[in-house]
This record gives structure tokens, C-alpha cells and sequence, in this order.
């Protein structure tokens, strides 16, 4: 019951992107698969690496490259572009001197769009790692890049 | 204007299941237990219940193709990710049993013995919570061994990883099979061949919850709801420039004028709306007269599809919104087929220049065709399903696009 748990049985390819998700997620920093985690995983389910990096490749969640200790989703579907998102995005992204796709030097943000968070009636909306922040505000905006500095100096 | 509260009521309620019980949940599912499985399909036919995923298929046909081979399975398909739409969202964060509710009914109904929920990986918190309200429904005894005699099932959680071709059910169930989540061609359907070859049932998280409703009050009452053709209560999606958006329930066939007025009406001046999500038209203010439902929606050449309603007003650039959508579909497209994967880039690579005001005279047409190809060509609706948002942003809006390329081309010119 609940989130396939991989331990409680024996191991099949329908974990696979429970493993994704875990090995992902297995240190609050990382954000990302490392090349030993998917070799890892392809062992685990009798997969050949080929086979796991095409599933992985499919998704958007997933990185196979090192990205910040938080990751910032803006949404730019419809309704969050006509709810300003592009604004939000500028702000962000001259507020730490980066674009789609990139992450700051010092590894704490990464900063990318993404297609419908499906909150659409308080756009514009954002996801910061796993959680999500509604009918976004610049000065909002600027307060919760403070706490995620501030979290990691704490 | 005539509102309904069957969900929203749940707004105000905690989503634990004692206020779900409380306010009659679970009575469906000890109603369905009394009856033979056959009988509580044909209770749904009676209601005449269509999928609200989109497509509008009635639910009662799906499960007919039952044979009660083992094992066979229930999937609850919560990987919302049409833009526009968050109506799923509300359930699972107001009233999760009503959906876990549905499911039992319709694991009683076909047979089966194993469900999953595949929920969208954006939406984290609530699979937390899902966890929860399994827990629940284990503990008061709706889910386990011998929920009835000879009865036993059991829900796992699935998150996705971030695909919108997933919502599709046969690229979902490869996707929930561990491998890359694309379409494969129906036949065999999945209640067929579904997951590892098993007959496998696929409804949509406000389907299921209606599957409850109707077990709990009866299909007369679903009926006398709605219109003959698509009854029952409707949650829609109004977002956009109305002074509240949200999610509004009312029965099926509610014009989109009202509930823009639900909604708190237009702010500013309309200039268009876009129904059924993004792979819905784009309709100027002569759809306010619409009435949503699958019958009209479909005789109007549009979609009721999730129920989702985009309000833009005369602020909105519809370069922009095309630009917007292309995009989507371009970063969408699985891949798979050539129409899909090589039309979608095209058009956001024309949309995407359009805006940036190096549209060329020629893009237009030529968006217009590729989406045609795409609509006549394409593996799955999905790539089928562009052609509807272009040609009717070129339709209604030719006169804005054009005036926006002939302007830059003449720039271009005059310039020293």
C-alpha cells in the first residue's frame, strides 16, 4: 500500500521510476542521477544502462546532470503567461544571473520552465524543489530566495 | 445559474476520511457490496457516466469488456497535466476518498484485484497525502483482504516524471510499466491488453469520483442532472483574467457565460477563450453562447475536454499565445512519430519568430498545412490534436498575425 516500496518486494521494472524519484532525492542537495546511480538502478532491475537512460531521457523531472540544491520551475503555460509568469522569470533570472537551464555558481539554483503545475487559477506559480508557491509577487519571490540562502548558511 | 456543490462542498471539510464518512461517504461502495458486480455496471450505463479525462467515453462500456479474467487491473489516471486544468488537483486535496471510494466500486465491478494511482510527479505533496487516505481506507477496512467476501484489493501509488503524453492511457501504462511513456495503437485495448498483458481499466480521478456519487444517491439523481445527452455535475476550470478563477461545479451543459459569471465576470474587455485545454480551439466571444458539454462542445468542432476555460482579454497578445502553446506541444511531443515530432518543432520555430517579430508572409499558410498534416498523419491524438489551437488562433485572429508580420517586413524596408 501507498508509494511502491522497492524493498518490499522483489524488484521489478515498475520501480523504475520510483527509483528515479528516490535516487534523485536521496540527499536534499543533489537534484540530479549520478552515472553510478543509473548504473546502479539498471543492475538492480536487470537492465542494461541503454535501457534505463532511455526511460530516464523521457521525463522532465529528471537530471542526469548536476543541478542546484534548488531547483525553480516556473510555470509558462497559458495561464501563468497571462498572469504574468515571463515577469517572473526575468526577476529570477537577473536576480541570480541565470538562465532557462542553468544553475549559479555557487550550486544553489538551478532555474527552469516548465508546462503546467496545474494550479492554474493562481498563476503565476512556481515549484521550488517539491513545493509549490502560488499567485507569486516579486517581493515574495525576493523573500524566498533569501530563506533558501539563508536555510543552507543556518 | 443554476450551481451544484456535490465536490465543492468538501472545500470546507477536512479530507480525512471521518468528514468524508460523515457527509455519506463510503455508502456507494457498502451499496455496490450488497449488489452483484454485473449490477453496479449496469448502474453506471443507467447513469449514462462519460470519462471526464477528456475524451467523454462512457465508463460503463469500458468496464463491460470485463471477463473477470485474473489478475486484472484498475488504474486511476491522475497524471493531470492538460494546461488549464486543476480540477483533479481540488479532489485530491479535498476529498481523496471520493476517488478511492470510485476506485474500490470499479475494482468490485471488473474484477480486479490491483489498482494504481499514477499521479503526475508535479504534484508531490498531494501523493503524500494520497499515502495517508490509503492508509485510512486500510484501516476502516474498505481496502485489504476481504473487503467482501471474496473480495480483496489493494491501490499503489505511482508519481510520474513529468510528461504530458502520459495522460494518455496507453503511453500511461507504459509508463507505469517502467518503460518510456509512449502511445502504443488501440487495438488491443487495455481492457483487453493492458498492463503486462492483463485486462487493465483506466478512469480519470473526477470519473471515479463520480462513480461514488452515483453508488451513493443513484443514477436517477445523476440523470435529473446535466443534459440527457451528458449528465451529471461538472467541475470546470476558469482561469485567466476573471476576477476569481478557481474550479466551479455545475451540471453538465452550463453555458460558458455563466460561468464566467461565477467566476466574477471578464476583467477588462473579452477577446478570447480557450475551451477544453491546450489542445482545445480558441474561440473569440461567440462562444460564451456555448453550452458545455461533450454533445455540444463536439457539435461546435471544439472539445468539452477537461473542462478547462482559458479568459483572455484585450491585453492578451495572441502572437504570444500561440508562441506559448507551440512550445508546449514542441517540448511535449514524445518523439515517437514523424508528423508530431517534426510538425510541432516547425510550428514553434514559426510562432517563436512571429513574436519576436521575424515572422515571415508565408508562415502563416504554412502553419495552417503542417497543422492539417499533423491532424491527417499523426501517431496519436496528441499530434492530432494541434491542428484545433493554430487554425482557430488563425482563423479568429489572422488580422492580428498578419498585421504583426506585414508591419516587420515593411520595417524592414523603410529602414536606412
Amino acid at each position: 500500500m501507498g508509494i511502491a516500496k522497492v524493498s518490499s518486494k522483489e524488484r521489478n521494472r515498475e520501480d523504475i521510476l520510483h527509483l528515479f524519484h528516490s535516487m534523485q532525492n536521496r540527499e536534499i542537495t543533489k537534484n540530479y542521477i549520478t552515472t553510478n546511480e543509473r548504473k546502479e538502478i539498471a543492475q538492480t532491475l536487470g537492465l542494461s544502462i541503454a535501457e534505463v537512460d532511455g526511460v530516464l531521457s523521457f521525463y522532465h523531472l529528471f537530471s542526469t546532470s548536476p543541478r542546484g540544491r534548488y531547483v525553480l520551475r516556473i510555470c509558462d503555460s497559458l495561464s501563468c503567461r497571462i498572469g504574468n509568469s515571463l515577469e517572473v522569470y526575468g526577476f529570477i533570472s537577473k536576480e541570480l544571473g541565470i538562465k532557462r537551464g542553468e544553475t549559479t555558481k555557487d550550486g544553489l539554483f538551478t532555474l527552469e520552465i516548465v508546462n503546467c503545475l496545474g494550479s492554474c487559477d493562481t498563476a503565476p506559480n512556481m515549484m521550488i524543489n517539491d513545493k509549490i508557491y502560488t499567485k507569486l509577487t516579486l517581493e515574495e519571490i525576493d523573500a524566498l530566495i533569501i530563506n533558501c540562502r539563508k536555510e543552507v548558511t543556518a | 445559474m443554476n450551481q451544484t456543490d456535490y465536490f465543492l462542498k468538501f472545500k470546507n471539510l477536512s479530507p480525512d476520511i471521518h468528514d468524508y464518512q460523515k457527509a455519506n461517504g463510503y455508502s456507494g461502495l457498502k451499496n455496490a457490496l450488497t449488489l452483484a458486480p454485473d449490477l453496479v455496471v449496469e448502474k453506471i450505463e443507467k447513469a449514462w457516466l462519460l470519462g471526464r479525462g477528456g475524451a467523454g467515453f462512457p465508463t460503463a462500456i469500458k468496464w463491460k469488456a470485463s471477463t473477470g479474467k485474473t489478475p486484472s487491473y484498475i488504474v486511476c489516471n491522475a497524471d493531470e497535466g492538460e494546461p488549464g486544468t486543476f480540477k483533479d488537483r481540488f479532489i485530491m486535496t479535498h476529498s481523496p476518498h471520493m476517488m478511492i471510494e470510485g476506485m474500490i466500486i470499479a475494482a468490485y465491478a471488473v474484477k480486479a484485484t490491483k489498482g494504481y494511482i499514477y499521479i503526475r510527479g508535479e504534484y508531490p505533496e498531494i501523493a503524500i497525502n494520497l499515502e495517508n487516505s490509503l492508509l485510512e481506507a486500510e484501516e476502516a477496512g474498505f481496502l485489504g483482504k476481504n473487503i467482501a467476501e471474496g473480495f480483496s484489493f489493494t491501490i499503489d501509488i505511482i508519481k510520474g516524471g513529468g510528461s504530458y503524453v502520459v495522460g494518455d492511457e496507453t503511453a500511461l501504462l507504459n509508463s507505469l510499466m517502467g518503460n518510456r511513456g509512449i502511445p502504443w495503437s488501440k487495438p488491443p485495448f487495455p481492457a483487453k491488453k493492458g498492463l503486462w498483458g492483463q485486462p487493465t481499466f483506466i478512469n480519470n480521478v473526477e470519473t471515479l469520483a463520480c462513480v461514488s456519487l452515483i453508488l451513493q444517491n443513484g443514477y436517477d439523481w445523476f440523470r435529473s442532472i446535466g443534459t440527457p445527452e451528458s449528465p451529471g455535475p461538472k467541475l470546470y476550470c476558469i482561469s485567466g483574467k476573471v476576477t476569481n478563477p478557481g474550479v466551479y461545479e455545475a451540471p453538465m451543459g452550463t453555458t460558458v457565460k455563466d460561468l464566467i459569471t461565477m467566476a466574477g465576470g471578464v476583467i477588462g474587455t473579452l477577446k478570447a477563450i480557450q475551451i477544453g485545454g491546450t489542445a482545445g480551439p480558441i474561440y473569440t466571444s461567440e462562444a460564451l453562447d456555448f453550452h458545455l458539454d461533450f454533445t455540444s462542445m463536439n457539435s461546435k468542432g471544439g472539445i468539452l475536454g477537461s473542462g478547462a476555460i482559458v479568459v483572455m482579454n484585450t491585453d492578451t497578445s495572441m502572437a504570444e499565445v500561440l508562441e506559448v502553446e507551440m512550445r508546449f506541444f514542441a517540448e511535449e511531443s514524445c518523439g515517437k512519430c514523424f508528423p508530431c515530432r517534426y510538425g510541432t518543432r516547425q510550428l514553434s520555430f514559426m510562432a517563436n519568430n512571429i513574436v519576436l517579430g521575424k515572422g515571415k508572409r508565408e508562415f502563416l499558410e504554412l502553419m495552417a498545412e503542417t497543422a492539417d498534416i499533423m491532424q491527417g498523419s499523426s501517431f496519436c491524438p496528441f499530434g492530432k490534436s494541434v491542428e484545433m489551437p493554430v487554425k482557430s488562433i488563425l482563423n479568429n485572429f489572422s488580422g492580428e498575425l498578419q498585421a504583426l508580420i506585414r508591419q516587420n517586413d515593411y520595417i524592414r524596408e523603410v529602414q536606412i
